[in-house]
């Protein structure tokens, strides 16, 4: 395949032909390295799902411990404020010794709707705004796979009594028992303005970004600190070449194997999810994978560019850190800060308060993540975009220069010329 | 002349030492079809020397011109007509040979109908045929040092330098590389060949250089040095001048 197209050309000091070359070079060296195979398709793609599915187990056994715990319920107003048939199945739900009424009594619903956001009351027994539904009675609850299952439960217990008592006295008077649940459930976040909290697609996205370093780090080592370590460094820098086309053979590779690695990682959770979307469909009533990624292609396309920007940024930071080292083991302890880094970021820009703005645009790299963000909630703005992508690639740019410096043209270790450098200065 | 050093100079800075020249003033010249030999101990100057000549270094002063080719001021076309060898092979672990090879001579812009031709005669001529497919990092050091030869000659380089390549390597390997020195000489090729090794320099070097703390002490053939200096062998040589210095220094 040709690939000049990458480079325009002519531009001084590129050789597309020396690029492709690199590109072949560094791509089949890279691939060939265990540790490029291991935490760029092992561990994405498979340690990966056996971590959801652990999750998964442990969410579930979480939910199973928690249905059955006590659970506070807190009522609004006072129980002399519901008329007869409300009482009975007030009564009746707090008769089960797996619910237990929060005191003090004669609540405000405003004081309940806090002591919800708190955790303090797992919901809360109000009166519905009409009867259409029979008792006319609302739980208002947090929404959450706990206050889910909540509902699942208040609604199995009064629905058992009425079906044991109402519905069984109706009969035998030769009456038509209304056919509705006890409880109108309405769902209710603890944080309503904290857009995208729960989005899985975001949890998705974000996540794979952690694998999209990790995948970076390796590769980088190999095109930087494995040539100083085994002296090949050398002998490209005495072949008749350019060595910006070699440098940016190299970023490529590397960006190309990040990007790979977030793209298997996400395909990885994906086909996790399906696989688990049945049994989260029953934990989760009104759970829909399909919905959860239900996003415009417009959304689709500014995400790839986010993930290319965000790969090519990535990978020129972890090639520049790994090119000071003159070992692959100190690469490999080096390394780890900025990967650390890489990591803090995307877990970061999940504050539901982060999000792309015109300050947060010029922060490299976390912009990007934003963007990823902004992309899976909807709020798609192109002038946002290109100042981020702008601003990380400078930052790129700047790394890959340095790079190029300490790779190809540097005569010394650079940490020793920075050493002499601030004694002349403290001797003048 | 192949190889012009002019009054070259190479100041580093070290954190325990200060500053200090790595070369100090070394001038010499190399004919087509001769080995220069650089001789003097670890830490001389000769591999900064060597380096600076492959353009891999920068020089702080003076000129090295190879072919006319001013190596800072045209160093890729310095480049093409250098081959640079030494006792650290330099080779990608995961490839292959043929695609350490490949690689090589594509970044020298051989083309491919010529790279193809040269890979088999080369692998040939070094019996590297049965190691074609294997990854350098499998291979013993005398192969890997053969392959390192293969690398640096898969564009038939005017000049080559080869800094200690002989060392580390066993009689067999050594003898291989003594041979692919000759073999270079006989085909016309210039070769600078930096070794601590006085045997090596006596059996393989048309002009021998002495080198000490980054001065190039005496220059010329074996008979010249000898009579320069008194010594009836390259190693009384090579003592007379050393120490001589040393007591000047002193």
């Amino acid at each position: 395949m040709r690939l000049s197209f990458l480079c325009p050309n002519p531009v001084p000091g590129l050789d597309p032909a020396v690029l492709k070359l690199s590109i072949w070079k560094e791509l089949l060296h890279a691939f060939r390295d265990k540790h490029v195979f291991i935490y760029t398709f092992l561990v994405p793609v498979v340690l990966y799902p056996l971590i959801v599915i652990m999750a998964f187990d442990f969410i579930s056994l979480r939910e199973a411990a928690r249905e059955k715990s006590v659970k506070q319920i807190g009522l609004a107003g006072k129980l002399s404020d519901y008329d007869p048939a409300q009482r009975r199945a007030i009564d009746c739900l707090f008769a089960n010794k797996d619910f237990k009424r929060y005191e003090p009594e004669a609540n405000t619903q405003a004081d309940l709707d806090w002591l919800i956001a708190r955790g303090a009351i797992s919901g809360y027994v109000t009166k519905g705004k009409n009867k259409q539904n029979g008792f006319g009675l609302a739980m208002v609850i947090n929404h959450d796979l706990n206050g889910i299952a909540l509902v699942a439960a208040a609604n199995e217990t009064v629905d058992k009594w009425y079906d044991q008592t109402v519905r069984e006295a109706y009969k035998q008077k030769g009456l038509s028992p209304f056919n509705a649940r006890p409880f109108k459930v309405k769902l209710q976040d603890s944080a309503p303005d904290q857009k995208g909290i729960f989005s899985l697609a975001l949890a998705f996205f974000v996540f794979s970004i952690l694998y999209l370093s990790l995948g970076a780090a390796y590769p980088a080592i190999s095109v930087s600190a494995e040539e100083s370590e085994f002296f090949t460094l050398d002998t490209i820098r005495i072949v008749p070449a350019s060595a910006w086309s070699m440098m940016l053979g190299k970023w490529w590779s590397v960006s190309a194997i990040a990007f790979l690695s977030a793209v298997l990682n996400l395909v990885s959770m994906l086909a996790v999810s399906v696989f688990l979307s049945q049994q989260a469909g029953n934990l989760i009533k009104g759970f829909s994978l399909k919905s959860e990624f239900a996003l415009p292609a417009t959304s689709y396309a500014w995400l790839f560019v986010a993930y290319v920007a965000l790969s090519l940024t990535i990978a020129a930071c972890m090639i520049l850190t790994a090119s000071l080292c003159r070992s692959v083991r100190s690469a490999q302890q080096w390394v780890s800060i900025p990967l650390s880094l890489f990591i803090f970021i995307p877990v970061l820009a999940l504050y539901p308060k982060n999000i792309l703005s015109e300050k947060t645009a010029l922060v490299p790299l976390m912009n990007l993540v934003l963007m990823v963000k902004a992309c899976v909630v909807g709020e798609i703005s192109p002038p946002l975009f290109y100042t981020a992508m702008g601003i990380s690639l400078c930052l790129a740019a700047v790394c890959l220069y340095l790079a190029k410096k300490i790779l190809f043209d540097m005569e010394t270790d650079p940490l020793k010329l920075v050493s002499y450098l601030v004694r002349q200065h403290k001797k003048a | 002349m192949t190889l012009v050093v002019n009054h070259l100079k190479k100041r580093f800075y070290d954190p325990g030492r200060g500053e200090f020249f790595a070369c100090d003033d070394i001038s010499f010249e190399v004919a087509k079809g001769e080995i220069f030999g650089l001789l003097g101990p670890n830490g001389a100057g000769k591999t900064t020397t060597l380096r600076i000549i492959s353009t891999i270094l920068k020089a702080t002063e003076g000129s090295v011109t190879v072919c006319g080719h001013d190596v800072e001021k045209e160093p890729e076309a310095a480049r093409a007509l250098i081959g640079f060898l030494s006792s650290t092979s330099g080779l990608y672990e995961r490839l292959t040979v043929t695609e350490i090879l490949q690689y090589f001579g594509r970044l020298c812009q051989v083309d491919e109908k010529t790279l193809a031709e040269r890979i088999k005669r080369l692998l040939s001529s070094l019996q590297l045929e049965p190691f074609a497919k294997a990854r350098c990092g499998s291979l013993s050091q005398g192969t890997r040092q053969k392959v390192a030869i293969a690398r640096a000659i898969i564009h038939e380089p005017e000049l080559m330098i080869l800094d200690e390549p002989a060392n580390g390597l066993d009689v067999l390997a050594t003898q291989v590389m003594h041979d692919f020195v000759r073999e270079s000489k006989a085909q016309g090729k210039s070769i600078v060949l930096s070794t601590h090794i006085m045997g090596e320099a006596e059996k393989l070097c048309d002009r021998i250089g002495i080198i000490n703390s980054g001065r190039l002490l005496a220059c010329g053939t074996l008979d010249e040095l000898k009579q320069q200096t008194g010594g009836n062998n390259l190693e009384e040589v090579f003592i007379s001048l050393v120490q001589d210095k040393d007591l000047m220094r002193s």
